[in-house]
């Protein structure tokens, strides 16, 4: 499956420039140049530890690693680009920094998977900013399966203009603690943002995400759909944030958020807001918990499976409207492993 | 290219909306002294320990910050209020004061001249006082207590000291603790218990009391199994110099108890409405609040349900209708503290000519509420392309066994029902009125007839000018 792919295994380490052209695909990726990230401090205040903050603030912010993408235009990449990112102890803090430039008529998908060394705390913090042009199709998939020791701080923004089209999807297995945002600034007449979010959420992770979709353009369209499972004593927040600034006219928002609740001690707090200043859009969201049905679990035991069984089931099945989606096959069944896993505790 | 920013907050951090760039210009240059507290607990012959909670509200008053989020309130000029709650001010309001939108919404809702008087503050009260004499016989008989605040804290001392702001604490927010220091008036219901009051109380009756709907603090204790409708308010503008409403309406439902609290509040457009009201229901009781949401500059409101019974109902259904120059920052706050508990919120805004309307809520379904069921809906509807309408539901699990459910939407009218209206024969605009209507209808049903009579007038007489 691996060999179809393109991938860059942490092949930067050290944020020297050095040009990689993957002719074959077309596709131009170059390691990113050594520059500095902001963080604002102020806006993780209390969303994670003051030690965490500090060891990020003492590598000074320096970007040691991403990648600059560029799919020229007309181009369609079939094969995904996978960008694997293992933390090691070599360096237990990354400043990650991707920028992707899409233009016109083009299409790709783009694979980040993230990993930390066992053992180790490791902390990435990282902005991932992308440029879609008119009627361009793009899938980012971001699988962030992080050992529970570790933090990782993730900052993405799309900018599309045109018709373009971006599909986010974001999958948050792992990390002690995970501090997303995906934002999304549908500038073009007909531009189109979708986000589809999967997590899983247990022991005593905790996680912060914040979902925006901001409509400037005419007949712009976005939907958010985030699913998740939340078990033992795990913590999670979602803003899921609808915006229509005022010349969107005729666009169409909607979200939606299912989240699973498989034991007492779990706290889910969802925000979804909507800020609407043009009277002529239709935004939609509707969001619901709750946990599995008892009569369902009943129904399947009476089938003959265990408990063990058929509550994988039924958590398979509160997650699969969304890992149908996904365009990449290894990440689904590393979500259904997964799911296996934690459900066995 | 582009930003290295690593997350960009947008004037968002946590949970509660703050905003980044606040402007502190708000500072009380001459101050609420302790002379002035002194003054006004005399003038009402209270008994020493309100006049200890009023300097200790005026304390905590002076710690307090203005909140950081919401609407701007910085304009808000504390010395008007004192001049207006001095009792030896010789301040008395004028009908020639009176703007002239005022007057001419009195007529248009047909309210007779001596009773637009009266709503205005300049006239003495209108024949509600015959009225509300002759109600308080009929709940004498019941058993039901239904009296001014200050005569209650008299008549009925320790009851009102053991429950008087401890729903609402003065520490609860700025102007929870100016209330505190300079409340005023206002209403004092106990219905005894299995008592049902088969006729809604109107507070409308004590609207001249001084201070009169500035201040005013509203206690009701529904008893054991009895049954209450009060209903606060008129939907006619009431007009003041004193641009401050900080009332706070504190509601006890016993066990098994019904409570019905209606409320339209359509204060004059330069006023600036921050009420708090509350209610702790006991096991198996119920509270249902209606509210209409009209005047005012900005208003922050957002009534609150504890339901902290097993088996308690709380719903709230209301209504925001924000234009030009309005910003109403509004919502539902329910605490489900106890299994078996249920809720429902329903709230829709209406914007146009520029208004900004704000649903701000609060579902927080605590670790020891299991099987509760929780429904949120909020709707919004957007009349022209100034305005702006915004949601921002907050909601809390912290337990599994729930049943919950929030929807949301915002738009505009469906040109096709109009559409469709149009080709049965009816304008344009008196087909958006009524699909205005119907919007509001889920509000307006509750009401007692001659309030949903005049709230429908009042839709009517905001839509004027409005198509398209």
């Amino acid at each position: 499956m691996l060999l179809k792919t393109i991938s860059l295994n942490n092949q930067i380490e050290s944020g020297i420039d050095r040009d990689g052209v993957i002719s074959k695909s077309g596709a131009l990726i170059k390691s990113f140049q050594p520059g500095k990230l902001e963080l604002s401090s102020a806006d993780l205040k209390g969303k994670i530890k003051d030690e965490i903050i500090d060891k990020v603030l003492e590598t000074e912010l320096k970007v040691n690693r991403g990648y600059y993408i560029e799919i020229p235009r007309g181009k369609e990449i079939v094969s995904p680009i996978i960008i694997n990112h293992l933390i090691n102890h070599n360096h237990p803090v990354i400043n990650e920094k991707n920028v992707i430039m899409v233009g016109k008529d083009a299409r790709v998908t783009i694979v980040f998977d993230y990993t930390t060394e066992e053992g180790l705390i490791g902390i990435r913090n990282g902005v991932t900013e992308l440029y879609v042009e008119d009627r361009s199709v793009v899938n980012i998939l971001k699988l962030q399966r992080q050992n529970s020791l570790s933090y990782s701080i993730d900052g993405n923004y799309a900018t599309i203009t045109g018709k373009g089209k971006v599909n986010w999807f974001s999958v948050e297995l792992g990390s002690n603690s995970s501090i997303t945002s995906y934002i999304t600034d549908l500038k073009g007449e007909g531009s189109e943002g979708n986000l589809s979010s999967i997590y899983f959420g247990n022991g005593k992770r905790e996680y912060d995400f914040t979902y925006t979709m901001e409509h400037s353009g005419p007949h712009s369209i976005s939907r958010i759909d985030s699913r998740g499972v939340l078990k033992d004593q795990a913590i999670k927040k979602l803003n899921g944030k609808l915006k229509f600034n005022q010349g969107a006219i005729k666009s169409r928002g909607s979200e939606s958020e299912h989240v699973l609740l498989l034991d007492p001690t779990v706290n889910s707090t969802v925000i979804p807001s909507i800020f609407c200043e043009e009277e002529d859009v239709s935004g939609h969201h509707a969001a619901n918990a709750g946990k599995i049905k008892e009569s369902q679990l009943y129904y399947l035991m009476s089938r003959g499976l265990s408990l063990y069984e058929a509550k994988k089931i039924l958590v398979e099945a509160a997650l699969n409207p969304l890992i149908e989606k996904i365009p990449v096959d290894y990440v689904k069944s590393k979500i259904a492993g997964e799911i296996r896993r934690r459900l066995e505790t | 290219m582009g930003s290295n920013k690593l997350f960009i907050s947008e004037g968002n951090t946590g949970l509660y909306d703050l905003r980044q760039n606040f402007n502190y210009k708000y500072k009380s240059k001459k101050g609420l002294t302790r002379e002035i507290i002194h003054e006004i607990s005399e003038a009402k012959n209270e008994p020493q320990w309100m006049l200890e909670f009023r300097l200790k509200s005026l304390d905590i008053y002076n710690s307090m910050p203005i909140p950081d989020w919401g609407p701007d309130i910085s304009d808000l000029d504390v010395k008007e209020i004192i001049t207006y709650i001095d009792p030896d001010s010789e301040k008395k309001n004028n009908w020639d004061d009176v703007p002239a939108e005022i007057k001419e919404t009195f007529d248009s809702l047909g309210i007779p001249r001596a009773e637009q008087e009266s709503l205005a503050g300049v006239g003495a009260q209108f024949d509600s006082e015959i009225v509300y004499q002759n109600i308080r016989k009929e709940l004498l008989e019941m058993g039901v207590i239904y009296m001014d605040m200050e005569t209650a804290l008299k008549e009925y001392e320790e009851v009102i000291k053991e429950h008087f702001m401890k729903l609402v604490p003065p520490t609860d927010h700025k102007f929870a603790a100016l209330h505190g220091a300079v409340w005023s008036g206002g209403s004092f219901v106990y219905v005894p218990e299995g008592v049902k009051v088969d006729i809604p109380l109107q507070s409308y009756f004590r609207l001249n009391a001084p201070g009169a709907g500035q201040f005013e603090h509203t206690l009701i204790i529904v008893d054991k199994g009895a049954d209450l409708h009060f209903i606060e308010g008129c939907s006619a503008p009431k007009y003041s110099t004193n641009n401050l409403h900080a009332g706070c309406v504190e509601l006890y439902v016993r066990e098994g108890a019904r409570l019905r609290y209606s409320t339209i509040e359509n204060w004059s457009k330069n006023m600036y409405n921050l009420n708090t009201k509350r209610a702790q229901v006991d096991k198996d009781g119920i509270i249902e609040w209606i509210s209409g949401s009209f005047g005012s500059k900005v208003s922050m409101l957002y009534p609150m349900s504890i339901l902290q019974g097993e088996r308690v109902r709380a719903e709230f259904t209301g209504i925001t209708f924000a234009a030009e120059g309005q910003h109403l920052d509004t919502g539902a706050k329910v605490v489900h503290a106890a299994p078996y508990t249920s809720s429902n919120v329903n709230s829709k805004s209406i914007v146009k000519d520029g208004g900004h309307a704000f649903y701000r809520g609060l579902l927080k379904i605590l670790s020891n509420a299991s099987h509760s069921k929780a429904s949120v809906s909020c709707e919004s509807l957007m009349l022209d392309n100034s305005s702006k309408s915004d949601t921002y539901p907050v909601i809390d699990i912290k337990n599994d066994e729930v049943d919950f459910g929030h929807e949301a939407r915002v738009g505009r009218i469906s040109e096709q029902a109009v559409y469709y209206l149009m080709s049965r024969g009816i304008s344009e605009e008196e087909a958006r009125a009524m699909i205005v209507r119907g919007f509001v209808e889920p509000i307006t049903k509750e009401l007692p007839l001659e309030y949903a009579v005049e709230l429908n007038n009042l839709i009517t007489l905001e839509l004027e000018g409005t198509v398209g």
